[in-house]
């Protein structure tokens, strides 16, 4: 091995010292050593290839830059350096597959990318890795040519475009050796760099000039961000500036200011909570001009108003789209930050804040810490797009996005007119001062509006979800052997699997189950004892830590189910086909063994990796048709009869503990089988078989939990669900009360469930199922953390009345079960543990990327049904029975459990909302209906039209009317 | 979340070096010749570490004196060393940790039976940290140690090796050190055998011998250096005694 | 055998080229013939360094002389100590090796003329004589087992020192001569202890005409009858005596900065070349101490 010493000569000592944002002072070492040994990355050149050294693996660096790159209309080939700025508003751009090769990257750009945008460093990172699009770091940082020193008085901006020109210069001149150079061209939008440039004699231009010289540019024209020239000169400004980073360090520290997330409310676009560090209750920000540009999600920091603008909640439901939509796109500068509609929501709330004395501390936006700009899903609002056909030149269009939190988007294109009836993507590039609305950019059409294939993919990127292939990267962490594979192929461990292929094991799953993860088996031991199995796919044999497959596991998180589409989290080969647990194949397991005495007590456990061969593969009913048969007497139905009786005792056991019973309104949309297209909707129904299915993975995953906080007491992989607090039950136990029913007693879990079972309505028996599932909203979410975060005491799962509790039985469709695998199989010492699995911040990481894919994936799920049961309405309108469950000032709540939808009735229409009245106290809101006066009030049933209509904004939702 | 890449994918870390480099190391012997029997300073990149050398020596106290030379070592960290300037800490438990590291390595290299009754004290301060402590408190005591002409086995090398993922990162510095596991290793002389190794972080065994093997040459590659700055000074000392 | 006596001679040889410099590990010899010395381990019949310095030879003994190191006591030396430490019927002293020397009660001169017995009122009195702090000069009597050194006074050129300045250079710089004690010029007496400590003092009458063999029985007598020898206050010291003793103090530091061995005849050079500067405080810039060291060098 050889080990080189930098030399003297080439190091660059820094000392310097720092404040933080919390206000310290650091002293920071930096040092650089600056080398010779950093190739240009071209096939053209000869000289880099003698040059460059080879990394720990002793494989050399690729050229990639192409030894006969594009050339465009005006220019021959080149080679392109871009600057942060191009980088950061251009990704999609630089992603886009019809221009941009051979890009050369500074490593400046890429450092600067990286802090100012993780997402972005990512996606760039993601491109210079995949060799398609030919991009190339380039490490000017330390290569002794292209390094250069901070002159006296020069700002780190001039500093790194100074960096990012001599790059480029150096490139010039480093190529001219070669025969056949291509040209270097410099990319910028930044005016003062593109001077200093030309100055220089570097070939440069701006990303729209260059772009321009492409043929049929004008699709990627609509591409590129809003540059600065988006209006017109002198703007008034119309929203208050943000503090400076000084008064905002100095105000966070004296606790003058506050920082927190913003959450704009589902029901109100103008109305937000801030949780802080130093309040208990949540912070409200209400207004647009207090909210200051911030979005939902955007860590801001805030000022607290004084105390005479102190406000309640806002009762009433607003939507943009049907507050002020009549703005024109394109003159949208400074108006008026409020609009009068605005106004006159606010005013009428300001008024009922007062007669109400329940005013809550009220703040407004000074600062924006980091910004949770992501891409959003939406349409071009058709009004705004006035010409009535394309003439090519670029128009200001509104968008409006699927996402009722997030303001409208104006976005500049030069055929909307085209796009209206799209799904569009769009990404955000900036929101001046002067500027009502955000100003973005096209990023590209899904496909047509209420396509199916259009929403489905809206739906996974609105939540977020990883739906492309997987990266070949990944793919190439897969066995060679594919479906071929067969257990004890290349496996140094195999020694040390236990044998359990002569066990009846087996596997019991919802119909057309194809990632079957686990399975079972029991059988009666001589003393009366039961052994019983649980066996689950042993995944991390194939995704091993650290690995492409593995980053793009824990990336994804968990598989989401959409009605008509899986996205799985790892690829199917291993899912259906090399992890299932298929019967009569061979199959790795991880086994938990139990002996458990007659009334399912466990006596000992035992865990193993094993090799088994499961027997049959069950459907819940068929599963249960054959332990009802009496006529089948061979040892795998005796053995399912015995896990049946024990999961009884189980279940019994943990119904005496408190375990909840709770409900959400949860629908099957039933497919046509050929044209996949909705045909019905039905409420999922329950059989034995389930819960012995659920109650065994349950004491599976309890056993493990033990196991590894044992083992891991600060990084094991754990799942917790708190207690909700009192106060969250209180509308809905007033509301209860005000119905003559009992009150949810939340002294403990136990009491809980008892307390829920009491409220039943003789007249109808869907009351309770009602109640717990509003029960379930003021819960709180379960979530995976790491063992040390919390005390001992906090781990307690609240609604399985479980001290500890993990997921461990499914591990090819979620992530915290791999983790909970890897770590089980360290703490048995069969495998050592993978450094990111107990390193207690990188599993705080995972533990946050988990939590937040597995809500995405739900929220995606819903999401999914209720296109779905939006298509199925479409075209039969039906008067259904719905329950009220929450009332506003011009507008009620209602959910129709026949189709597990809920939906918001507006009052202006069915009656003229200035005639109603709601009385906060009795949650009743008082209408007059045709001439006649009525009241609605929390559990009302009422007849309520369903229908699915296209708004006039071409947006489909399910509507409701009163019947 | 480093600001910087800890380590790209071309294979530089975060300071410009490759996985196989060590920081430049400066090191001085016999340089506080007036205040101490024998002194040295030892810079490995940003990090500088003085030792200084006193005795052998009659004990401070009776339970020192045994029938070898008692070896007491101990730690400060100048205030200002860290990058938040801290408190002096006087019982900080990670010092004395270090010390008895120290201590117990070189009870191995020096041929204390020659000092019966006597106490050597080392005093090592440390005046800047960037990653590689102990190492760099390691070779400031050897060459302490041999400016005070205390007998020795052979030279006493340490370096650090962090691992990113599979790939081991030579001499480690701070950033490094805070993102990842890293491995200290302590070699006597030039062999391949490992005097002293410590783990800061939970490690798995298979991803050692890699880091290992890394980090016995940068030993050996130190003590070369500091055989160098031996000599160095030795000649420059007969020179002028010659004169 | 004169083949393996020729081979000897060239390992002799390889020594020697050697000799330069060996550092700690550093491999001397494989050849079983040579005895191991000081600075030498051996392991697997191989003898290595253990110190960086230079080899010694002396016949067949092979030793690694340190380039710097403790003082280590040698039989006969005169020495400059300190005491640290009263104890039972002996003192212990301070002489810069690696343990402290023993002076025994028995070993020193007592008021009341070298033919009185000690009595247990003298054990009592002990710190009456010598205190801990007190600066004395010695010879090296005896070395113990471990290498600890017993020291004696029992001569008059010998005992508690005063009225003067002490310094310490390290002991590989002090050169062994005839006599450590010199007169000086300015009315100065410099006891240069081999030890590296050095003590420079006004030269007293009494033992300005001292010189040591022509002290008689009966003027030892006659001084030792009083405490005199143990007194510990100064006899007034003129400023221009003050200033004296400061300049050699000095003029011995610029020797060691320039790691120059300490004799009479350099020091007396040195000083001479000191003169032109008229501060004594001059001399503390390190310049300046190269430079008289130089000149100096160069009148010898």
């Amino acid at each position: 091995m050889l080990v080189k010493r930098a030399s003297a000569q080439s190091v660059n000592h820094k000392v310097f010292v720092r404040s933080t944002k919390a206000g310290n002072a650091v002293k920071v070492y930096r040092e650089q050593y600056l080398r010779d040994d950093i190739p240009c990355g071209s096939q053209l050149c000869t000289l880099c290839a003698e040059i460059s050294v080879p990394d720990a693996k002793g494989d050399f660096p690729v050229p990639v830059l192409s030894s006969a790159p594009n050339s465009t209309t005006k220019r021959g080939p080149h080679y392109v350096v871009i600057d942060t700025n191009v980088a950061l508003k251009a990704i999609d751009l630089l992603e886009h597959p019809g221009c941009l090769y051979d890009v050369i990257v500074p490593q400046i750009v890429l450092e600067e990318v990286r802090n100012r945008s993780l997402p972005i460093y990512a996606r760039l990172r993601a491109l210079t890795a995949g060799h398609d699009k030919r991009f190339y770091v380039f490490h000017n940082e330390f290569r002794s040519e292209t390094h250069v020193e901070r002159t006296p008085g020069e700002s780190i901006n001039d500093r790194n475009d100074r960096a990012i020109r001599r790059v480029a210069k150096w490139y010039s001149e480093h190529l001219a050796k070669v025969k056949k150079a291509p040209q270097v061209l410099l990319l910028t939008n930044d005016k003062k760099n593109l001077e200093l440039a030309h100055k220089d004699g570097i070939n440069a231009s701006t990303l729209h000039s260059y772009i321009a010289e492409y043929k049929d540019s004008g699709d990627l024209l609509d591409i590129i961000p809003a540059e600065e020239s988006f209006t017109k000169e002198s703007q008034t400004q119309i929203y208050p500036n943000y503090y400076s980073s000084s008064q905002i360090l100095a105000g966070i520290k004296n606790g003058f200011l506050h920082q927190g997330k913003l959450q704009i409310s589902r029901y109100n676009y103008l109305e937000a909570s801030v949780h802080t560090e130093a309040y208990p209750k949540p912070l409200l920000v209400i207004g647009r001009e207090s909210m200051n540009r911030a979005f939902d999600g955007d860590k801001v920091v805030l000022e607290i108003l004084p105390k005479s603008k102190w406000r309640s909640p806002l009762n009433n439901i607003a939507d943009e789209e049907n507050v002020d939509a009549n703005i024109a796109a394109e003159n949208d500068d400074g108006q008026a930050i409020v609009t009068d509609e605005e106004r006159s929501i606010l005013a009428k709330d300001a008024l009922n804040a007062q007669h109400h004395e329940k005013v809550q501390p009220t703040a407004r936006v000074v600062g924006i810490m980091k910004r949770n700009w992501r891409f959003y899903v939406g349409q071009v609002a058709p009004e705004s797009v006035n010409d009535k056909i394309d003439s090519g030149a670029l128009r200001s269009v509104f968008f409006v996005p699927l996402d009722k939190r997030i303001p409208r988007i104006r976005i500049r294109s030069r055929k909307p007119q085209a796009l209206v009836d799209q799904r569009i993507v769009v990404a955000i590039d900036d929101w001046p001062v002067y500027s009502r609305s955000p100003q973005g950019h096209f990023v590209r059409a899904l496909g047509e509006i209420e396509s199916k294939s259009a929403e489905t993919e809206a739906i996974l990127l609105e939540h977020d979800i990883e739906y492309r292939p997987f990266p070949k990267a990944a793919l190439d962490c897969l066995p060679q052997e594919g479906h071929d594979w067969k257990p004890g192929m290349n496996d140094p461990l195999f020694e040390k699997r236990r044998d359990l292929r002569d066990l009846l094991i087996c596997s019991i799953d919802p119909p057309r189950c194809q990632d079957i993860d686990d399975a079972l088996h029991a059988r009666e031991l001589p003393n009366g004892n039961y052994q019983v199995g649980v066996h689950i796919a042993d995944v991390t044999h194939f995704v091993k830590a650290s690995t492409p497959l593995d980053a793009e596991g824990a990336l994804r998180g968990t598989s989401t189910y959409l009605v008509d589409k899986r996205i799985d989290m790892l690829p199917t080969l291993l899912g259906t086909d090399l992890c299932s647990l298929r019967p009569d194949v061979e199959r790795y397991a991880f086994s938990v063994l139990w002996e458990l005495d007659q009334n399912a007590n466990i006596v000992s456990v035992e865990f193993t990796k094993s090799l088994i061969r499961s027997r049959y593969a069950f459907e819940y009913e068929e599963a249960q048709a054959r332990i009802d048969d009496a006529s089948q007497q061979d040892d795998l139905t005796k053995g399912m009869r015995a896990l049946l009786k024990l999961s009884k005792k189980l279940k019994q056991k943990r119904l005496d503990a408190g375990a909840l019973n709770l409900s959400s309104p949860e629908v099957k949309v039933m497919t046509d089988s050929e044209t996949s297209d909705p045909s019905s909707v039905e409420l999922k129904n329950v059989v034995d078989t389930m819960s012995l299915v659920e109650e065994f993975m349950l004491l599976a995953n309890i056993t493990v939990a033990r196991k590894i906080y044992d083992a891991y007491p600060q990084t094991a992989m754990l799942r917790r669900h708190a207690a909700p607090p009192a106060t969250n039950f209180d509308i809905l136990n007033d509301q209860l009360r005000l119905r003559g029913q009992p009150q949810i007693d939340l002294e403990s879990s136990k009491t809980l469930a008892d307390s829920l079972d009491r409220i039943q309505d003789p007249n109808d028996p869907y009351f309770n199922t009602l109640v717990r599932i509003m029960a379930t909203r003021c819960m709180m979410a379960a979530e995976y953390f790491a063992a040390g975060n919390f005390a001992q005491p906090e781990f307690r799962h609240y609604g399985l009345a479980s001290e500890i509790y993990t997921h461990f039985t499914s591990p090819i469709r979620r992530y915290a079960d791999i983790v909970a695998h890897r770590q089980l199989a360290g703490a048995i010492g069969y495998e050592s543990l993978h450094a990111s699995h107990y390193m207690k911040n990188k599993l705080d990481g995972i533990c946050d990327n988990i939590n937040m894919r597995h809500r995405n994936a739900q929220l995606a799920g819903r999401a999914s049904i209720e296109y779905y049961v939006g298509q199925m309405l479409k075209d039969n309108e039906s008067l259904q029975e719905g329950y009220v469950i929450r009332v506003f000032s011009n507008g009620f709540g209602v959910l129709v459990p026949r189709f597990g939808l809920e939906s918001v009735v507006y009052l202006q229409d069915i009656c003229n909302p200035d005639e109603a009245e709601l009385d906060e106290d009795t949650y009743t809101l008082k209408i007059m209906q045709d001439g006649k006066s009525r009241s609605i009030t929390v559990f009302d049933t009422i007849k309520v039209f369903v229908k699915s209509v296209k708004d006039n904004k071409g947006k489909r939702q399910v509507k409701m009317l009163l019947g | 979340m480093s600001r910087f890449e800890i380590y790209s994918p071309e294979g530089l870390r975060a300071d410009g070096r490759r996985w196989n480099e060590l920081r430049h190391i400066k090191c001085g012997i016999n340089t506080h010749s007036k205040s101490a029997d024998g002194s040295a300073v030892v810079e490995m990149g940003a990090s500088k570490v003085v030792c200084i050398v006193q005795g052998p020596q009659e004990p401070e106290t009776r339970s020192r004196v045994r029938e070898k030379a008692t070896l007491s070592v101990s730690v400060t960290v100048a205030p200002f060393s860290t990058t938040e300037r801290s408190k002096h800490v006087t019982n900080d438990r990670r010092l004395q940790e270090m010390s008895a590291n120290l201590q117990n390595l070189f009870e191995e290299a020096v041929l204390t039976h020659l000092h019966p009754r006597t106490e050597i004290v080392c005093s090592l301060t440390v005046i800047a940290q960037d990653g590689g402590l102990l190492s760099c408190c390691i070779n400031a005591m050897t060459l302490a140690l041999i400016d005070a002409g205390l007998p020795m086995y052979e030279y006493v090398s340490a370096c650090s090796v962090a691992l990113f993922d599979q790939t081991p990162l030579l001499d480690p510095n701070n950033v490094e050190e805070t993102e990842l596991a890293s491995v200290t290793v302590g070699i006597v002389g030039e062999t391949d055998k490992i005097s002293l190794l410590i783990l800061e972080r939970r490690l798995g065994l298979d991803r050692l011998p890699p880091a290992l093997e890394l980090g016995v040459e940068g030993c050996k590659v130190l003590r070369q250096v500091m055989d160098k700055e031996v000599r160095r000074h030795g000649a420059m000392r007969l020179a002028s005694r010659a004169e | 055998m004169s083949s393996s006596d020729s081979e000897n001679e060239s390992d002799v040889e390889m020594i020697l080229e050697k000799a330069g410099l060996v550092t700690p590990g550093e491999m001397i010899t494989d050849d079983t013939i040579w005895m191991r010395g000081h600075g030498t381990y051996a392991a697997d019949n191989v003898t290595y360094s253990a110190v960086a310095g230079t080899i010694e030879r002396v016949n067949k003994l092979l030793s690694v002389r340190p380039l710097r190191g403790r003082y280590i006591p040698v039989i006969g030396d005169h020495v400059v100590g300190r005491i640290t430490e009263v104890g039972n019927r002996r003192w212990k002293v301070d002489i810069g090796a690696s343990q402290d020397a023993v002076l025994m009660l028995g070993s020193v001169n007592l008021p009341g003329g070298i033919l009185r017995r000690k009595s247990d009122d003298d054990e009592l009195q002990m710190r009456e004589f010598l205190k801990e702090g007190d600066l004395l000069n010695a010879e090296i009597q005896t070395l113990y087992a471990d290498g600890a050194a017993a020291l004696h006074t029992r001569s008059l050129r010998y005992g508690k020192l005063r009225n003067g300045l002490f310094v310490q250079v390290p002991a590989s710089l002090v050169l062994r001569l005839r006599t450590q004690v010199y007169r000086l010029e300015g009315g100065i007496e410099m006891i240069l202890g081999i030890n590296g400590y050095i003590w420079i003092r006004k030269a007293t009458s009494t033992n300005a005409n001292a010189a040591p063999m022509d002290v008689s029985i009966n003027r030892l007598e006659q001084e030792s009858n009083s405490m005199e020898i143990y007194k510990d206050e100064n006899d007034p010291i003129p400023p221009s005596t003050r200033q004296t003793i400061s300049r050699y103090a000095n003029c011995i530091q610029a020797l060691v900065y320039n790691e120059v061995g300490i004799n009479e005849a350099r020091l007396r050079a040195v000083y001479e070349a000191s003169v032109v500067y008229t501060d004594a405080g001059e001399l503390l810039d390190n310049t300046v101490k190269t430079d008289i060291v130089k000149q100096a060098m160069a009148t010898l």
